[in-house]
């Protein structure tokens, strides 16, 4: 299945309903075969995008363009693109094979050559027994995966894919994942993939747009995003539990520069913080990922993980690690830390803050420092 | 022990209030075969004592069936026409304006249906009248036109399937236009085909309403030979010279066994039209 050229050109696109802007000015390429994840809260714009570029809403201004055709004008089902639903959106009324059959019926493909797309398709998801039942008589893995055929066997140059993993069972979505991953592969596609989820956002996509408030925040690989964040924004919302922010100040005392949080001081070790020599006695956030906690031998050699002595506030194991809300004089933050020892709640530890790995924020603006 | 009682007393009154909902049909379908001296008899007979077609071949045979004096007959295929047509024609109008109330975005939609949902709440004497006049006017007395027209929508109907179908999800109508349909195709294959249920009930419901429609049928037709089966079996009653209550009770029955019929056939749909909106998905 080689298709042409599918590259997805988003310039200036906006859409308004009333006085809400859903998507404002966005400005996005998306690579011919690329897995991109647009993800970002409910309310963020990014389904409104889907469906600009689906064409199931008209664009209010600027630009859209499949490969080389400009399609503000064209019709959605003229602009040979497949989109999978949350709610699968499968024909209650047709059987699986006809609710695969369907689009390729609307566009008079000869009945030999349907049956010979579908049964393919169909063999490909593991799902060519399920052909004589309805939608009602499947399972959610199964719908999802009938969805996807009846997107895959239209051979479409753009993929949309609008949380479609959302309404199925934790387990069910983790192998569906990497299925879709594995499919992507396979078909040499290029999609689009929207989700809330920042999992499936970290995990799936070759890039990732973070979208907040109709604007795109951050469009970088995972681990780009993930390591250096373009604004606070992005740092919370990426990672699980989020990243730590602390809301300060920069102090200077002879040569060494201090972060002030409340009554917690940290010690920024030399070179760590270039921006911070030019904010002393200004405000500014500190970023700290619950990972880059760590509790703190008495024969810690690195110079750039600074001790603080914490009362443990709640413990929660997870397995492998626990999630460790940590008090210091007032100060919260949550530490994942090793799941072998145990956490008592009003027990003291020392713990150490990975400078090297902190972020820093405007205190206005939140953006990266 | 307690439910198991109250089991037995539900039983007893709801055998009770069938056996009471019964009676009539039983009466007049038992005085269909009775002889006129027998359907009379006091006190009532309850099982026929001489059982006997010859209500229905009078209905039916005397006469010449299409202009005689009682074309029961013709009556019955015109009952039939009626509300067949009214029936069509009101789940087609119901299904469309429906659909555009429920699924389209137009300016003035909510006026629209709020404007259909009030013509609901005029009583039937308040536009009897004008309408009469209307039909009048037009030189429809005494013709189909005259039953059939004013029934070819059906605001409970459009109230009906716009209910149903503000609950089929927006992204099948989607998912069918990106799978290359366009606005008839996706209202045909797809609309159409999930609303089904609704649509039955439309069906059943416009169908009895244009059967029992007895008061404007009886004054826009005076030629028999126009009259509906009501109109007709009412005629039976009240203007022989000589009431014979077992032709009577044979036109009745005649005249409720196509309700009957539907019902069993669409029983379903009935049951499901009535609790349309209480149900989810």
């Amino acid at each position: 299945m080689v298709t042409a050229m599918a590259r997805v050109l988003l310039e200036s696109l906006t859409k308004r309903f009333g006085d809400v802007v859903a998507v404002d000015s966005v400005d996005l390429e998306v690579q011919d075969q690329e897995l991109l994840v647009l993800v970002g809260p409910s309310g963020c714009g990014k389904s409104t995008m889907l469906r600009l570029i689906a064409g199931l809403e008209d664009v209010t201004s600027g630009r859209v363009t499949i490969g080389d055709r400009s399609v503000n004008s064209v019709p959605a089902k003229d602009r040979n693109i497949a989109m999978v639903f949350q709610n699968y959106a499968l024909y209650p009324h047709m059987d699986v094979y006809r609710n695969m059959a369907f689009g390729l019926r609307m566009r008079k493909v000869p009945r030999d050559e349907i049956e010979r797309r579908v049964r393919r398709t169909a063999e490909v998801l593991g799902i060519e027994d399920l052909f004589a039942r309805r939608p009602a008589q499947l399972s959610g893995g199964q719908r999802q995966r009938v969805a996807l055929g009846r997107a895959i066997v239209r051979d479409p140059e753009v993929f949309l894919l609008d949380e479609p993993l959302s309404n199925l069972d934790a387990r069910l979505r983790v192998t569906m994942r990497s299925e879709l991953v594995k499919l992507h592969r396979h078909l040499d596609a290029t999609m689009i993939y929207v989700t809330h989820d920042q999992v499936e956002a970290m995990t799936m996509g070759d890039r990732l747009v973070v979208m907040r408030d109709g604007r795109i925040q951050q469009v970088d690989t995972p681990r780009a995003v993930y390591e250096s964040p373009a604004n606070r924004f992005v740092g919370e919302f990426i990672g699980s539990p989020p990243m730590n922010i602390l809301d300060g100040r920069i102090a200077k005392s002879g040569n060494a520069l201090f972060f002030v949080s409340g009554r917690l001081r940290l010690s920024i070790p030399n070179n760590l913080c270039a921006p911070c020599e030019h904010r002393v006695d200004q405000s500014v956030q500190f970023g700290i990922r619950p990972e880059d906690l760590q509790i703190r031998t008495s024969d810690e050699t690195d110079p750039d993980c600074v001790g603080v002595s914490c009362e443990v506030a709640v413990a929660q194991l997870l397995g492998s690690d626990s999630l460790v809300e940590l008090d210091h004089e007032g100060t919260l933050v949550m530490a994942r830390l090793d799941g072998r020892r145990s956490y008592r709640i009003g027990e003291v530890i020392e713990v150490g803050f990975s400078m090297d790995r902190a972020h820093w924020f405007d205190a206005q603006s939140g953006r990266r420092l | 022990m307690n439910t198991r009682w109250t089991a037995w007393l539900a039983w007893i009154l709801l055998g009770i209030a069938a056996l009471a909902a019964l009676a009539p049909l039983y009466w007049m379908i038992s005085g269909s075969f009775k002889l006129q001296e027998d359907a009379m008899q006091m006190p009532p007979e309850w099982f026929p004592q001489h059982p006997t077609l010859q209500n229905y071949t009078k209905l039916f045979a005397s006469g010449s069936l299409w202009s005689g004096r009682r074309p029961a007959l013709r009556w019955l295929v015109n009952s039939l026409l009626v509300a067949i047509s009214v029936s069509f024609s009101a789940v087609a109008t119901s299904a469309l304006a429906g659909y555009a109330l429920a699924k389209k975005r137009f300016r003035g939609r909510l006026v629209v249906f709020w404007a259909v949902v009030a013509t609901m709440m005029l009583p039937r004497q308040v536009s009897l009248m004008p309408l009469y006049l209307l039909i009048v006017r037009l030189g429809w007395v005494d013709s189909y036109a005259a039953l059939i027209a004013p029934y070819l929508c059906f605001p409970f109907g459009i109230f009906l399937v716009r209910q149903f179908m503000e609950q089929m999800p927006d992204e099948m109508i989607a998912a069918a236009r990106i799978d290359g349909a366009g606005e008839w195709r996706i209202f045909w294959y797809i609309v159409l085909p999930m609303a089904r249920p609704a649509l039955g009930a439309v069906a059943i419901f416009s169908f009895m309403g244009a059967w029992n429609e007895y008061l404007w049928q009886l004054i826009v037709t005076n030629r028999p030979e126009m009259f509906t089966l009501p109109v007709g079996v009412s005629k039976l009653v009240s203007t022989l010279t000589s009431f014979d209550l077992g032709l009577a009770m044979a036109g009745a029955t005649v005249a409720f066994l196509p309700m009957l019929a539907v019902f069993v056939m669409f029983q379903r749909y009935f049951v499901k039209g009535i609790s349309v909106g209480a149900l989810k998905g």
